[in-house]
């Protein structure tokens, strides 16, 4: 059975990347877009994707420096290049001349391996102690909100975004994140009261599987 | 079969549990070959400090956001004791800053909370060619 390509796209032309999407959506892929380099170094590093395909000028990080990076960092997934010079470069896969053509991206779309992906693994005792926690984080939230002690909300939620996500609560990571995102911009009290309260009831949804 | 030591630095506890409980499950399922680890824990950075000089082990995992100190800094100390030591930094927040310093100041690679299977593999794959070359 064919499995679907997950395939970055980072390209900073706002026309060229729907274009390009839509192309590579319509061969069955699975497309994540990227305007910079910092965004595609971002979604790499999730690695859930198989293919990363990255223009080379763009703003912030260019294609170069993006690919160079992820190679420092040991990521061995396809990057491939696409420009309208000669990329001489090491560590792309392979280079695509633009403008694209359609027969370039059935290729790279059906000649990439796919990764399957390794189960993060769980035992019943660690997620019952994560679960046990949350009562705990629970209370300290609500201190804290009683105190208005941003800072200490803000840590709380730091530390909850990535424990929940990695015990497979998207959402309640999702919660934490939106918390600590109002707090980082100064929202005001009543935004970062709705962010609060969303953010308990997650924990309690959660706490109560 | 010579044993490895991991150190792992996390302020919460299951956080620790769940990385080395992933680290062993893929030495037992994927095409790495099979090594005997020890695991020595710490939650904030003056234990991780104590513990790195005692045991010089040959893997870190070592948060960034911990409650005593930043984990960029524990960073540098520990490539000054050990520089052959393979660290990979672990970090919430994915900024290019936050992984430029970190290769510049020595780590090996850097993953992204949330934990996933895949991202664990990854730094373990590196770890392993690291480690014969």
């Amino acid at each position: 059975m064919a499995t679907t390509p997950r395939l970055i796209l980072a390209e900073d032309d706002d026309f060229l990347r729907q274009l390009l999407q839509m192309q590579c959506e319509s061969m069955g892929a699975l497309v994540a877009p990227a305007c910079d380099g910092e965004e595609a170094v971002s979604l790499a590093l999730s690695y859930e994707y198989d293919i990363l395909l990255l223009d080379i000028n763009m703003p912030k990080c260019d294609g170069i420096q993006a690919m160079t990076l992820l190679r420092q960092l040991g990521y061995d997934r396809p990057i491939v290049a696409m420009s309208s010079d000669a990329v001489t470069a090491e560590g792309f896969s392979s280079v695509l001349k633009k403008p694209l053509n359609e027969q370039d991206l059935q290729q790279l779309l059906h000649q990439e391996t796919h990764h399957p992906a390794v189960e993060l693994v769980v035992s019943d005792d660690l997620l019952q102690e994560f679960l046990q926690g949350l009562v705990l984080t629970q209370q300290q939230l609500e201190e804290a909100r009683q105190a208005s002690d941003w800072p200490e909300l803000q840590r709380l939620s730091h530390k909850l975004k990535g424990s929940a996500g990695s015990f497979g609560f998207p959402q309640l990571s999702n919660a934490a994140d939106q918390l600590q995102r109002a707090i980082q911009q100064s929202q005001t009290e009543a935004r970062l009261d709705v962010a609060f309260r969303q953010l308990v009831q997650q924990v309690q949804e959660a706490s109560h599987e | 079969m010579s044993e490895r030591k991991i150190l792992l630095v996390d302020d919460v506890d299951y956080t620790r549990q769940l990385l080395r409980n992933n680290i062993m499950a893929i030495y037992s399922h994927s095409t790495l070959k099979p090594q005997k680890f020890t695991f020595f824990n710490a939650n904030k950075a003056s234990a991780a400090m104590d513990l790195f000089s005692l045991q010089m082990p040959s893997i870190v995992f070592l948060d960034i956001e911990l409650p005593d100190a930043s984990g960029l800094e524990l960073l540098k100390k520990f490539k000054a004791l050990k520089p052959d030591c393979f660290i990979v930094m672990v970090s919430g927040v994915s900024t290019l800053d936050n992984v430029k310093e970190s290769i510049s100041s020595g780590a090996a690679t850097f993953i992204v909370k949330p934990f996933t299977g895949d991202k664990i593999l990854a730094a373990m794959q590196l770890y392993e060619r690291y480690s014969t070359m």
